[in-house]
């Protein structure tokens, strides 16, 4: 009984010390996996009509993230992604606005302030991608994939975080996070729900240059 | 059976709980040990390039982990980690000064910010020990929680600054909560998704920089000043203004003073540094005060070394020097690529933006005090034994004023480079003649060359002349001084080891 006992004890502390060793040395990069397309919603709404798309989006976000719209001091983008979009929540500041939504085990996140443009009209140094047709800079960091870029005098960061963010596809590879942003609508091509502010006139005031 | 077996694991899961508290309590650091911290860019060695910025993305933030003491330094290549010394996390390595920098550390992901393009983008930091989940995580100012993901919390300011708290455990805040700054957020923990990691928080600093757009910008500088402010560790304000606000003695340069050619091998570097006292009410801080060229100012350098800060800028002040305080500029010079060529350079002090120390009312040094001459010769002069040390040639001494004790005994024994010190009977900058500030109404004449005589050294000091015979006799006592140091510390470190 007594060796049983401390076989198990030995067990334990075996497992506990293998866990504590993953814990201290974890891969610094993910491991190879397939490449993720950009789901069939996340591809450019161009197709199945901005302005539905936009007033879907809109539609789907609550009082206060309506509000918040309304509020932005800067032009607003939102998910076009329909789970995106009614997991969305929108809070502004003074000088800028920030939606976050969590959808299954992604968190997404779009972060966005003033556009602080080089004085020479150049692109941003590591801007070697494109996105939305601007330049843009796709970055990993922690596991978190995001792409930033600039449109209408607004720098965007999209970023997502994975629940298993050396797993998932969509934070291993940024083919998920390009077309997340491709997708993004302007919630100043959709119509006001009846009762709410215009998100037309909100886009286009103060910050938009 | 099976209840015994859920019994075994009980018992052997708080065995388990309690080792790791008592191993935690056991590492548990010394709140008093004094702070200190390594330059910003300088990396552990073998884990990568730093970024040298001594920029404070963030003036004035709060510490983002409520308590002090709190180490920022590398998980990947700490004790324990993936890449460093084998051992725990726990270890007491892991928990103590002085700090690192690990912003650009060795990762292969894209970072335009980084000298190679890719590396690590924020800063780790660990709390006062490993426990997990136990030390809290407080906002760094007043804001907005815009983002609250699996394992971090994002906190946005006013002007859009967002700050990142990675690895977020127990966390205490809801999205679109508007905080204060000191509002406990969350707690430091291993949260990393599915695969947890060591107990420490990673801290982002995400904003636009001119030329790079939105970005993960350093955030070394701004913790460093924030964990000054936490723990009190700011120097005293400066005494009313009794004098200039800018003023420096010289106290001892490496570099042979200017009576000496510094003779190096065409194209090579030699590293050195000046030390100055602190003879005016403002506090020097890295980042802040620079040796730059002068004579004139601002002017190019031909001796610019590798690790020159800019073209103008050899060096900014090592640490944090409060009036009466000694700091040091450690750089290279580089020699002609000629042999033969002789170039000589002017140094004087700067407070970037505000005053050259030179200028009227400052404390000096004048612009044309701080000199030193580098002379490309053929490797094979070199090989005969020369250079010689500077015919200055006085004692050497031990290196470690104010430098941040590593704990290893060799960084302490065996110097960086040669050390030269003026003669006892040099004075301050104004006991040697020389004015302390360009435009005070004194103006030195140019450098001499070296000679007979009394010579004006580099520093703005007198230094007697001495024949190389006399050189080498002090650089053998010099070397001798060196060794008798080495082998006290080496005696003394095996008899307190003995003593444990």
């Amino acid at each position: 009984m007594l060796v049983e006992s401390r076989s198990v004890l030995r067990a334990c502390l075996t497992l506990a010390a293998l866990a504590f060793q993953s814990a201290c040395s974890r891969p610094s990069e993910p491991s190879s996996t397939p490449r993720a397309s950009a789901p069939a919603d996340l591809r450019s709404p161009a197709a199945d009509g901005v302005r539905a798309i936009a007033q879907r989006a809109l539609s789907a976000l609550s009082v206060e993230s309506r509000s918040a719209v309304a509020a932005s001091p800067l032009p607003v983008l939102l998910f076009g992604d329909s789970a995106a979009a009614s997991a969305s929540a929108v809070v502004t500041g003074p000088a800028w606005y920030a939606i976050s939504a969590r959808v299954g085990e992604r968190t997404l996140s779009l972060h966005v302030v003033r556009e602080d443009p080089a004085p020479n009209g150049a692109a941003p140094e590591g801007h070697s991608e494109r996105v939305r047709g601007a330049p843009a800079m796709v970055l990993f960091n922690e596991g978190v994939r995001s792409v930033t870029w600039s449109e209408r005098g607004a720098t965007y960061a999209l970023e997502v975080e994975c629940g298993r963010p050396f797993e998932d596809e969509a934070c291993t590879h940024q083919t998920y996070i390009v077309g997340l942003a491709e997708s993004l609508v302007r919630a100043s091509d959709a119509e006001p729900p009846a009762g709410a502010p215009s998100p037309e006139s909100a886009a286009t005031r103060g910050g938009a240059r | 059976m099976n209840r015994l077996s859920s019994s075994v694991l009980s018992t052997a899961r708080a065995a388990i709980a309690l080792g790791f508290a008592l191993g935690a309590a056991a590492y548990a650091p010394d709140a008093s040990a004094q702070f200190s911290y390594r330059p910003a860019g300088e990396l552990t060695s073998g884990s990568g390039r730093g970024r040298v910025d001594n920029t404070v993305y963030a003036p004035g933030i709060r510490y983002p982990i409520q308590n002090a003491p709190s180490y920022l330094n590398s998980q990947v290549w700490g004790v324990g980690g993936g890449s460093g010394p084998a051992g725990s996390q726990c270890d007491a390595r892991n928990y103590s000064f002085p700090w690192r920098d690990n912003y650009c550390e060795s990762r292969s992901w894209d970072m335009p910010m980084c000298p190679s393009g890719t590396g690590h983008q924020g800063q780790d930091i660990r709390a006062a020990n490993c426990m997990n989940n136990v030390h809290n995580c407080v906002a760094v100012t007043d804001g907005t929680i815009t983002n609250i993901g699996s394992y971090s919390v994002y906190l946005t300011a006013a002007d859009g600054t967002r700050y990142d708290y990675l690895h977020m455990g127990s966390v205490s805040v809801s999205m679109g909560q508007r905080v204060t700054r000191g509002q406990v957020l969350g707690r430091v923990s291993n949260a990393f998704g599915g695969t947890p990691t060591t107990v420490h928080l990673h801290f982002n600093i995400r904003k636009t920089v001119s030329g790079f757009g939105s970005v993960y910008a350093p955030t070394y500088m701004s913790l460093v000043r924030a964990y000054e402010a936490l723990t009190g560790s700011m120097p005293p304000p400066p005494p009313p203004p009794a004098g200039p606000r800018f003023g420096a003695m010289f106290v001892m340069q490496s570099f042979p003073f200017a009576s000496t050619t510094l003779n190096l091998p065409a194209s090579s570097e030699q590293r050195g540094y000046f030390e100055f006292r602190n003879i005016g009410t403002d506090t020097w801080r890295p980042g802040e005060v620079f040796m730059a060229t002068s004579q004139p100012r601002d002017r190019v350098s031909s001796a610019r070394g590798s690790d020159w800060t800019s073209a103008a800028r050899p060096a900014t002040v090592d640490r944090v020097v409060a009036p009466g305080a000694t700091g040091r500029f450690t750089f290279s010079l580089r020699a002609p690529s000629t042999v033969g060529v002789e170039t000589s350079e002017y140094f004087g002090l700067v407070r970037e933006g505000v005053a050259w120390f030179s200028d009227t009312g400052q404390g000096g040094p004048a612009d044309n005090v701080l000199q030193v001459r580098v002379r490309a010769v053929s490797a094979a002069v070199m090989d005969s034994g020369v250079p010689l040390p500077p015919d200055s040639g006085v004692g050497v001494r031990d290196t470690g004023v104010g430098v941040p004790d590593t704990g290893v005994e060799e960084d302490v024994v065996t110097p960086e480079f040669d050390v030269f010190e003026p003669v006892d009977d040099v004075g301050s900058i104004e006991d040697s003649g020389v004015g302390p500030a360009e435009d005070s109404g004194r103006r030195p004449g140019p450098t001499p060359p070296g000679g007979g005589g009394v010579t004006m050294g580099g520093c703005g000091c007198v230094v007697p002349a001495r024949s190389p015979r006399d050189s080498r006799g002090g650089a053998m006592i010099a070397l001798a001084a060196v060794g008798l140091v080495a082998v006290g510390r080496r005696r003394a470190s095996r008899e307190s080891l003995r003593s444990r």
